[in-house]
């Protein structure tokens, strides 16, 4: 239980004192003295106040005590909630890091040991979430096997979404704590990891620590399979350079041939956010094949005319991250297009028409990349420029790679939607009608509700009956 | 009075007597000079004989030798009837008691004003039985004041003893009335509070001095009147129980220095008439107050007058 006005709470102790020295002072008509010199006393008030050593009345000492606490509690906002600390942790440990090390252990002590309240720990090894608090010795030992633990090759969860849940988790523990801090054990051989600390030590209210340590593994064996993936047959990319960096992600060394495309080939069309679409990839589109608009970042702005009412590249805002299919990646994107707008074209509605669906979000639930059906196919447009440097061939690219090259209308199946709400999404934010953090005023209203709205006019109900029973009881 | 303590007092006071402060009326022989002039065997001065004195007070002797007529002028002696009036309204009984249920302060305060007022009235008496005045006593009771007519015969101070023995202080009778009873040149003792009626009884004081009494004022005053006892009290007034007044501590100086304030008036009042106020506190020891009271000397104030009505 906390106050909201603390000072109202020593305010009625104050006043319960000095109800109490009230009560030790006797006021009332003292004993009777005959003396024939009455006369030559004042007349006054026929009533004393006189001193006592215990308190005089003490069935109403208490019951004016208990009025004034009920109206005390009642005024300084009590609130059921737990107790508000003032320095909360989450932290997130790096499955890599070699557990033998010194560094290792002093972190997970001191995490463990500390009289720092620790909010929650994320394993980029697995998706448990310690919110117990205090942490316990079963815990605690729960905790070592789980960071001693190896990581499986196909979890999903890299180091970058971790610390996507770790800034899940702030406005949770910001509810129970007026600073937060993070704490990061990491190798820092994940690049994505590298991607991603700036964005949420940016984000991140309170104090956020970094601490490198030796990995306990060849970074190189936990790659995903992306990297070394081999080469996609039915993806092409056109018009996108030698040194495109999304036809490198994607492993399409083959030329674009536009003479024989498979019928559910995905055709990658870069720079061709606001050009109308040619023959060619209309026509793949309708044939059944999915058609893919991602505009490269520089390019883009030169081709785009400048009659067109199309957002233009860098005119948009600076996204933090994409999250598709559980897996984010997080790094500065610079979006091109509105996400919640279907299609950018002249004339056409910017609400999202029924059959756009969004395939990728941005980290606050927007989309990011939609899908339109046109024809027996259908045509995706990437809302944001693909980041420079390899970054999309790290695994934090994997998801929305995926997202991004998968067949139309495929949707997200029910395993994955559990599994993404539990793990970093909720089925809102997936859907896109809820954003992915938290805002202040979902916090205020987190917080709010933590105390009944009923409580404050209980006790002051309470009060004002006991103020009656006493009016009642002196009367009769 | 109880016996013991009335042999003690007679005892302290034995051999004291209560002189006239003044020229007594003529009367019966007695030890007080009297405020007339006649034949008696003392002998005080010669007067120059004028016209329409009496030729058989010339001093024939003298008037051989010198051939100069001269009076022979010598003194009177007289006894003054002394009147004790006592008062006995509930204010004299002030503490009500001493017995074991009364409160800490009341046991071990002074004596009740009662007690104190007998005794020096038996005192008074002692000390005027003993130079030869007839002693009376009026208290002031109700329905009717209780009297003892002037007396000089033995056991008039016992008697005088007995009866206020009897008597409890109680109601509020006043002592005014009982000074028109006194008759005019007798000498008259009052032992009161003045707590009651005092502006009639300062101006019965009054007429009494212009007829010729010598009065006596003796206020009696209990220390717990002058220092309360400690802590907040509900006084009531014992003669006006309606009259009730809260003594705090913030309200005691105040009514220290009212009752002071009162009492030197009362004195001054007293005095302005020409009589004589005695103020006795109820812890000093009653033989000790009466030796106080009589001490002095005789004839201050006033003019003697011969036997033929002229000044000397």
């Amino acid at each position: 239980m906390t106050v909201l006005v603390p000072w109202v709470l020593w305010v009625t102790a104050g006043a319960m004192l000095a109800l109490v020295g009230a009560h030790l002072l006797s006021v009332g008509t003292p004993p009777t003295l005959v003396l024939p010199t009455t006369r030559f006393v004042d007349a006054g008030d026929a009533t004393a106040v006189s001193r006592a050593r215990r308190p005089q009345d003490v069935r109403w000492l208490l019951l004016r005590l208990l009025v004034l606490l009920l109206a005390g509690l009642a005024l300084c906002g009590v609130q059921c909630a737990p107790q508000r600390v003032a320095v909360s942790r989450v932290l997130v440990i790096d499955a890599h890091a070699r557990d033998t090390t010194s560094e290792w252990r002093r972190v997970i002590d001191s995490a463990f040991t500390s009289p720092v309240p620790l909010t929650g720990v994320v394993w980029r090894t697995g998706s448990e979430v310690v919110r117990a608090e205090p942490f316990d010795d079963a815990l605690r030992d729960s905790a070592r096997r789980l960071a001693m633990r190896d990581a499986p090759r196909d979890q999903e969860l890299t180091l970058a979404g971790a610390l996507l849940r770790a800034r899940r988790l702030a406005p949770v523990a910001a509810a129970r704590a007026d600073s937060l801090a993070l704490h990061v054990l990491t190798t820092l051989e994940d690049d994505a990891a590298s991607a991603a600390l700036p964005v949420v030590r940016a984000g991140w209210p309170g104090y956020v620590q970094v601490r490198v340590v030796p990995a306990a593994t060849n970074p190189a064996a936990l790659v995903d399979s992306v990297r070394g993936a081999a080469p996609r047959r039915d993806l092409q990319v056109v018009r996108g350079g030698a040194d495109d960096v999304v036809a490198a992600a994607y492993g399409a060394t083959r030329p674009a041939d536009a003479a024989s495309p498979a019928p559910d080939a995905v055709r990658i069309v870069r720079d061709t956010v606001a050009a109308p679409l040619t023959a060619a990839d209309s026509s793949h589109a309708r044939a059944g094949g999915v058609l893919v608009r991602w505009p490269r970042a520089a390019g883009a702005t030169r081709a785009i005319p400048e009659d067109s009412t199309a957002p233009q590249a860098g005119a948009m805002g600076v996204r933090t991250g994409v999250v598709a299919r559980g897996v984010a990646l997080v790094s500065t994107v610079r979006e091109t297009r509105p996400g919640r707008e279907g299609e950018s074209r002249e004339g056409e509605s910017r609400e999202a028409a029924p059959s756009v669906r969004a395939v990728a979000w941005y980290l606050d639930g927007v989309p990011a990349v939609t899908e339109t059906q046109l024809g027996e196919g259908c045509v995706r447009t990437v809302g944001f420029a693909a980041p420079d440097g390899d970054l999309l061939l790290t695994p934090s690219a994997r998801g929305v790679l995926q997202a991004i090259a998968a067949p139309c209308g495929e949707a997200i199946q029910p395993a994955v939607r559990a599994r993404l709400s539990q793990a970093v999404l909720e089925p809102e934010i997936v859907s896109g009608t809820r954003t992915a953090l938290a805002s202040r005023s979902a916090l205020d209203r987190e917080s709010a509700s933590a105390s009944p709205p009923w409580l404050t006019r209980a006790l002051l109900v309470g009060a004002l009956l006991l103020l009656l029973i006493e009016h009642w009881w002196r009367r009769t | 009075m109880r016996a013991p303590a009335l042999g003690l007092l007679l005892d302290a006071l034995r051999g004291v007597t209560w002189p006239a402060r003044e020229r007594v009326c003529a009367g019966l022989p007695g030890t007080h000079r009297a405020n007339q002039r006649g034949t008696s065997g003392e002998f005080t001065e010669y007067r120059a004989y004028r016209q329409g004195d009496d030729p058989r007070r010339l001093d024939w002797k003298l008037l051989a030798r010198s051939d100069r007529a001269y009076l022979r002028v010598t003194d009177e002696r007289a006894w003054v009837p002394t009147w004790l009036l006592v008062d006995a309204s509930a204010s004299l009984g002030f503490p009500a008691s001493s017995d074991a249920t009364s409160p800490p302060w009341a046991q071990h305060a002074a004596p009740s004003k009662w007690d104190i007022a007998c005794a020096l009235a038996v005192g008074l008496a002692a000390t005027a039985h003993a130079g030869g005045d007839p002693v009376g006593l009026l208290v002031s009771t109700r329905p009717e004041p209780q009297r003892l007519p002037p007396r000089t015969r033995r056991g008039t101070v016992h008697s005088i003893a007995r009866l206020l023995a009897s008597i409890t202080p109680r109601d509020d009778a006043p002592l005014a009335p009982l000074l028109s009873r006194v008759p005019a040149g007798a000498r008259i003792g009052l032992v009161t509070d003045a707590l009651g009626d005092e502006a009639a009884l300062l101006a019965a004081i009054a007429r009494a001095r212009v007829a010729g009494s010598e009065v006596l004022v003796v206020q009696v005053v209990h220390p717990l009147e002058l220092q309360p006892p400690v802590g907040d009290w509900l006084m009531q007034d014992p003669e006006h129980a309606p009259t009730t007044r809260v003594l705090t501590r913030e309200r005691r100086l105040a009514y220290r220095t009212q009752f002071d304030a009162w009492r030197a008036d009362v004195a001054r009042r007293v005095h302005a008439t020409g009589a004589r106020h005695v103020e006795v506190r109820c812890d000093e020891a009653p033989a000790h107050a009466v030796r106080r009271m009589v001490r002095g000397h005789e004839v201050s104030v006033g003019t003697a007058r011969d036997i033929t009505g002229r000044s000397a």
